[in-house]
């Protein structure tokens, strides 16, 4: 459960590695601090959408985290 | 409610878009089960190990264009004829992908704005060039502290002029730090303050080519500029943030500048 500590650059294939939709609901986020109401005009989805985006964002991120934890091991 | 709703509602909680009802509930539940606090966990985990990670390139190619055509477009009417800005559109909006805030790069566009209004074309360039400069990452501040002690005597040396560094923390305005500009062939120093997520930009000048005199008061795009000029100074505040309070904003750092009279 507790997150190995990833580097910059695995972090970042990470997030490239996730479909476009859900890369860019992260990167809105995490990287430019916008909120949901804000990343819904710019990806034009309601709000709602947001919420499941990031959540399926970050799911899909821990998975791929874990793979990469397991590499490193 | 069951864990898979609490769940997804534990992304709004760690985002800070519950309302205060909704996330004394998903806290009083995560309180009492042991899967979703671990879940939770889990998130706080991950969002603190990105916020750590440069993401700056992780951003989708087509997300720049949705930016842009989700931005409202002052520069569409005012500028777009000239090529100049269409050439830097592209860096523009790389430097916003490159992990600048989104209102710092809708306060530049609209500087050039309130610029170009001036028709002093060569302000313009400057002021967009300027602009470009300042949403690159790690250029939007070139001192970094909310010590104005710190802030204000790195100015000295530096900047012709004496911008007023005043900390209105204990106001609601945040101070980021300062970075120096130049615009139209002058110095600029510029303060950059902070209002919950959202940035102001102070411009301090003696006076820019641009003959702009008198005070200016405006919304554009929902963008809110301000332009009085003080003690011999030109200021500019642009933000994002609501009319009334970057008027409040106005009207502290006047009331600092010059504590006796008022604004």
């Amino acid at each position: 459960v507790i997150l190995q500590q990833q580097d910059s650059a695995t972090i970042r294939r990470l997030v490239e590695g996730l479909p476009e939709q859900f890369r860019e609901a992260i990167v809105l986020r995490e990287m430019n601090d916008l909120s949901y109401r804000e990343i819904a005009e710019v990806a034009g989805v309601p709000v709602g959408t947001v919420m499941s985006r990031l959540a399926r964002a970050r799911s899909m991120l821990r998975a791929a985290w874990n793979v990469a934890e397991g590499a490193v091991r | 409610m069951n864990c898979a709703e609490y769940q997804l509602l534990l992304h709004a909680l760690i985002d800070g878009e519950l309302d205060a009802v909704h996330a004394r509930d998903v806290e009083a539940h995560v309180a009492t089960c042991a899967g979703c606090a671990e879940k939770l966990k889990t998130l706080r985990a991950m969002r603190e190990a990105m916020a750590g990670a440069d993401l700056k390139f992780a951003a989708p190619a087509t997300l720049r264009d949705r930016i842009e055509a989700a931005l409202p477009s002052p520069s569409a009417q005012i500028i777009a004829p000239r090529q100049f800005f269409q050439a830097s559109r592209r860096s523009f909006f790389g430097g916003l992908v490159m992990g600048s805030a989104l209102s710092a790069a809708i306060a530049a566009t609209l500087v050039v704005g309130v610029f170009r209004s001036d028709q002093n074309e060569q302000v313009a360039d400057q002021v967009v060039s300027a602009h470009i400069r300042s949403l690159q990452a790690g250029h939007l501040m070139d001192v970094e502290t909310s010590d104005q002690h710190t802030v204000k005597p790195w100015f000295d040396g530096r900047a012709d002029v004496a911008p007023p560094v005043i900390d209105l923390t204990a106001q609601g305005f945040t101070l980021l730090g300062g970075r120096l500009d130049y615009v139209a062939g002058e110095q600029v120093a510029s303060v950059v303050y902070q209002r919950r997520k959202h940035l102001i930009n102070l411009f301090v000048a003696q006076r820019l080519g641009a003959k702009h005199a008198g005070a200016l008061n405006e919304t554009i795009q929902g963008y809110n500029v301000r332009h009085w000029s003080k003690e011999g100074l030109d200021l500019w505040a642009v933000s994002d943030l609501a009319g009334d309070e970057l008027d409040e904003f106005v009207q502290k750092i006047s009331a600092a500048m010059h504590p006796s009279g008022s604004s």
